[in-house]
């Protein structure tokens, strides 16, 4: 038996010949809270689906609790599974009970307190059509659908989309509270760094179909550094930089270097240049981010 | 849960569908009022009533939940939130269409039986097994059409789906128009009716029910498949 949830192996889709997914590798261990960050068109929504089965991946393999994704397995993992779709639609003519009812039937493990816990303090509205809430309504009953499952496993498509910050934390503290609590994993997509390095504990960002970055979010941040370096003038030759220095920006004087390893190798050298002045820094999820989104 | 679901969403077809019967028995009755050739000018009035009931009544798929969004935004309705429920498509798809062929059967018999109340020369004209004959007959037929719109509605957006559909039956209508032979499913909604002819039309209907059987195999394999 696997520890991974959730386990994609070389994972490709493209569509029309336009490659979405270019050997995805993802590995999402039980009882995590796993933030998926991509920019726009990075991949995101594509791998999700394809890990409920709504997909099907042109080569390599989904598995998620240790069964393809794809195929007559994907019914097991929808019912052990709570999905947030990107799009939050559901259907316009039931009203909020109404889906709430709907989606019940088909999950055994469906708690009626989280339901009612969730109906409350999202402050929905019973009796009114689907189709007559706010995108933020419509988040928050997606969401509520989803948690009320009594899911193993929490899929969330942006999940903040559409939420006032006020509502945001509130669902950020109620992930936080499922995980802990009843050891839910949760895999959730975001645009939003601050609300990921807020509750996640593990990271993928990925780019152009590509997982650039993994692993622990505390990890990464002792692993990632920043290094400035202020020279005395400017250097006429560019420096090689010890392997580990990511990413090099000079305007002028100053040199900043981001780091992934070999940190004091890099500090050493740094002030062995003539006259450097070298300051470290701890960096931001943002930054790592920006760093590798931007120049993959 | 889904049998309810699936009610939601054809309430209103079969609403709109009975009041269309009911105002195109209202205008038979006025043009043609009881006179002995009101069978003939019925039938005809209503052959295309009917395979417009039957397209419409299929055309609620898992492709037309994003009825009211814009392809071009990339949105999908509801559409993913269907297929994450823990049901097969062939469920989905299945249950569907047992609940839209049996609103077609109601639909069929209820305006069957507004023709038999309001027309009392069809009584004369005609036997109460050819009128239970006509209705048993325009079900099977229309079942043919049934399928070939619940196709079309996997790929095509709710517009294009009734125009495509409704194009695509004209021009096999005026395709066949001339074709006397008993397979001719259009024929057995006019003049080969058994309000007419007194006869079952079974050749015709075995031709629905084959065509019917092969599109909903087609369509069951499409949706299995297909990435939505």
């Amino acid at each position: 038996m696997t520890d991974f949830v959730i386990e994609a192996n070389e994972l490709r889709k493209s569509y029309k010949g336009a490659p979405a997914l270019n050997g995805l590798n993802l590995r999402v261990r039980a009882g995590s809270v796993y933030g998926f960050l991509g920019r726009n068109g990075a991949g995101k929504t594509t791998t999700i689906k394809l890990l409920m089965g709504l997909l099907r991946a042109d080569s390599g393999e989904a598995r998620v609790f240790g069964l393809p994704s794809d195929g007559a397995t994907s019914i097991e993992i929808h019912r052990r599974t709570g999905f947030v779709t990107e799009d939050k639609q559901m259907y316009p003519y039931m009203t909020v009970e109404g889906m709430i009812r709907f989606t019940r039937s088909f999950f055994p493990k469906w708690r009626d307190d989280l339901a009612k816990r969730y109906l409350e303090m999202f402050e929905l509205p019973p009796r009114r059509k689907t189709a007559e809430l706010s995108k933020g309504m419509q988040s928050k009953l997606m969401l509520l659908l989803a948690i009320s499952r009594g899911a193993e496993l929490l899929m969330l498509d942006e999940p903040s989309d559409g939420l006032d910050p006020a509502a945001v934390q509130d669902m950020l503290r109620e992930l936080m509270s499922l995980a802990a609590a009843e050891g839910t994993t949760i895999f959730f997509s975001s645009h939003q760094l601050a609300e990921v390095e807020q509750i996640a504990d593990h990271i993928c960002i990925i780019d152009r179909g590509r997982a650039v970055v993994t692993g622990s979010l505390d990890d990464l941040k002792c692993q990632y550094q920043r290094v400035l370096v202020i020279l005395e003038r400017e250097l006429s030759v560019p420096v090689r930089w010890v392997e580990g220095a990511e990413h090099v920006r000079q305007e002028g004087r100053t040199v900043s270097i981001l780091v992934s390893r070999n940190i004091d190798a890099l500090l050493a050298q740094a002030e062995s240049l003539p006259g450097a002045s070298v300051e470290r820094f701890p960096v931001t999820l943002q930054e790592i981010f920006l760093e590798h989104v931007r120049t993959h | 849960m889904l049998w309810y679901k699936n009610w939601l969403e054809i309430r209103w077809r079969a609403a709109f569908s009975v009041t269309m019967y009911a105002l195109q028995l209202y205008a038979v009755y006025r043009n043609a009022g009881n006179r002995p050739g009101v069978v003939a000018a019925m039938t005809g009035a209503f052959a295309y009533l009917w395979i417009l009931t039957a397209l419409m009544t299929a055309g609620t798929g898992i492709k037309t939940q994003s009825a009211n969004l814009s392809a071009a935004k990339g949105l999908h309705g509801s559409t993913y939130f269907t297929l994450s429920l823990p049901v097969s498509r062939s469920d989905l798809f299945g249950i569907r269409t047992i609940m839209g062929v049996l609103q077609m059967a109601v639909v069929i018999v209820l305006a069957n039986c507004g023709l038999w109340a309001l027309f009392p020369a069809l009584h004369a004209g005609t036997t109460l097994g050819s009128a239970v004959g006509y209705g048993l007959a325009i079900f099977v037929c229309c079942l043919g059409f049934y399928f070939f719109s619940a196709l079309l509605a996997v790929f095509l957006d709710p517009m294009w789906w009734l125009y495509g559909g409704l194009l695509a039956i004209g021009i096999c209508w005026w395709l066949t128009r001339g074709v006397e032979s008993g397979l001719n499913v259009f024929r057995a909604l006019q003049q080969g009716a058994p309000l007419i002819t007194h006869t079952i039309p079974w050749p015709a209907m075995g031709t629905s029910l084959a065509i019917s059987l092969i599109l909903f195999l087609f369509t069951l394999r499409v949706i299995q498949t297909r990435e939505f």
